[in-house]
Order: structure tokens, then C-alpha cells, then sequence
């Protein structure tokens, strides 16, 4: 039987500051995550026919989310390869690949994950998906899942000691990973 | 064989990145997790570390998720009801 078009409605407003935030976060741009956003909704309310009642919405409606941008990804790769020499000069002195001085922001350093891995992380540690339900939102291994939360962790605590060494002011977590008490500046 | 002077117990040396591989310096902190990663589900990061870094992720997340839903989406829903309501009436 379907939802209600009410309930899932409400389904619906209720999970969109957290479809907002997962769209952020994967996107980095908060036009596009509206855009996204958007796209998600059309489809989740177009498709409701299609939602199991009883089981996780949230969980539905991510996957949407993150499907949709991740084809988008890929159409737009395709559509890019053609100018990609024109890009590559630009892109390769672009001054967030030199030194270490963009991860002295947390968010700073999370945009620098891979995608993949920027995902499981969101999935896991910040909306507290289990690795079952990260698993099948992202289409993998519950394995891959947990594998790529490790590197994104190990790799952010990689970037945030490295801008910790560089003296670009220690805070709770720069200071718990080089092992040293807070600086006093001035 | 013979001629390898480095003692065979680390799993990390040999898989090592290219990434990391052209990284001036290496802590013990890096070499240890990078070991660690190698072993799947054995937690890579100390406890302290690791609650530092999620409690950093669930702020700067939450953060966002506290950010007003623009009007455009929320009004899209009574856009898509009426629109279907609409066509269902002709």
C-alpha cells in the first residue's frame, strides 16, 4: 500500500534540512545542493508509488540525492574531457595545491577528501547511518563502507597535524593529534 | 632478498601510496595508520583523536543542517500537489 501523499509530504519536510546539509557537503556549493535538493524532491515525490511504507525514508531519499549527483558527476566529466587540456594549466596552479594553509579549517580539510570517502563519513559519522544502511545508500560492500571511513579519517587527522605543525593555531583537534598543549599567542 | 635491510614486519612500507610515497615527511602517527588501514576494521585512530574528529564533523554538519531550508524548496511541494491535483482534475 502507499503512503499517504500527506505523510510522505511531511516525510519530505521533515528530512530536508538533512538532504540540504548531505547535498553541501557532497557538492561543496550550496547553489548546486539547492539544485539538488530540488531534483531529489521531484523524484522522491514523482516516484512515492516506489517507497516501501515502513522502511527508512530518510535512507530513500539520500540515496536519490546521492545518485543523482553522482550522474551528474559523470555526465559532466564527459561533457569537460574535451577541454580538459584548456583546464589542466589552470587547474594545476590553483593556489589550494600549494603548502598546507587551507586545512587549518576543518571544512577546508574535508573538501579535500575523495568523494567516496567524503560520503561514507557524512553517511557515518555525522547523520549516524549505520554501516548496513551507509552500504546501501552508497551502492557498496558494507566492507567499502567501513574501509573508506578509515581513510577519510586518517587521512583528515593527516591534514589537520600538518596544518597543526605549521603553527596555523591549534585547536581541540590539531592539538589531541600532534600530542602538545595549546599555544599561547601574544 | 638478502640484500633488503629492511626487516619484513610491516605490512605499510610495501603498500604504500604514491601519494604518500612523494610526502617529505612522515610521522609515526602517519606510518602507524597507514598500517593500521591495511587491517580493515581494527580502529585506525586513538579514542581521543578519533571523538576529537567526530565531534569537529557532527559540529561543522550540524551547522549546516541548521541552515533555514530555502523558501523555493519548501514551496515546491505545494507546487508538485497542486500541479498533480490539477491534472488529475482534467
Amino acid at each position: 500500500m502507499d503512503l499517504s501523499p500527506d505523510t510522505m509530504r511531511d516525510g519530505l519536510v521533515a528530512a530536508m534540512p538533512n538532504l540540504r546539509a548531505f547535498a553541501i557537503a557532497l557538492c561543496g556549493n550550496p547553489h548546486t545542493a539547492n539544485d539538488l535538493v530540488q531534483e531529489t524532491l521531484v523524484k522522491a515525490w514523482t516516484h512515492r508509488a516506489k517507497f516501501v511504507p515502513g522502511s527508512n525514508l530518510k535512507a530513500w531519499l539520500f540515496t536519490i540525492l546521492r545518485n543523482t549527483y553522482f550522474s551528474e558527476l559523470r555526465r559532466r566529466r564527459r561533457e569537460v574531457q574535451d577541454v580538459d587540456g584548456l583546464h589542466a594549466s589552470r587547474v594545476a596552479s590553483a593556489p589550494e595545491q600549494n603548502g598546507h594553509a587551507d586545512f587549518r579549517d576543518f571544512s577546508k580539510a574535508l573538501e579535500k577528501l575523495p568523494t567516496d570517502q567524503r560520503e561514507a563519513l557524512i553517511l557515518i559519522g555525522a547523520e549516524g547511518f549505520a554501516y548496513e544502511e551507509a552500504a546501501e545508500i552508497a551502492g557498496c560492500a558494507v566492507g567499502t563502507i567501513k574501509s573508506r571511513v578509515n581513510r577519510a579519517r586518517a587521512r583528515l587527522v593527516e591534514m589537520m597535524a600538518i596544518s597543526a605543525e605549521e603553527d596555523l593555531g591549534p585547536d581541540g583537534l590539531t592539538r589531541a593529534v600532534v600530542g602538545s598543549s595549546p599555544r599561547h599567542y601574544g | 632478498m638478502a640484500n633488503n635491510n629492511d626487516p619484513p614486519d610491516r605490512d605499510g612500507a610495501k603498500a604504500i601510496s604514491p601519494e604518500k610515497a612523494i610526502k617529505p615527511t612522515e610521522t609515526k602517527t602517519d606510518r602507524d595508520t597507514m598500517s593500521n588501514i591495511q587491517t580493515a576494521e581494527i580502529p585506525v585512530l586513538d579514542r581521543g583523536i578519533q571523538g576529537a574528529l567526530g565531534r569537529q564533523l557532527r559540529d561543522h554538519y550540524n551547522q549546516l543542517v541548521n541552515e533555514k531550508v530555502p523558501d523555493q524548496l519548501l514551496n515546491l511541494l505545494d507546487e508538485l500537489a497542486r500541479k498533480e491535483h490539477d491534472s488529475k482534475k482534467d
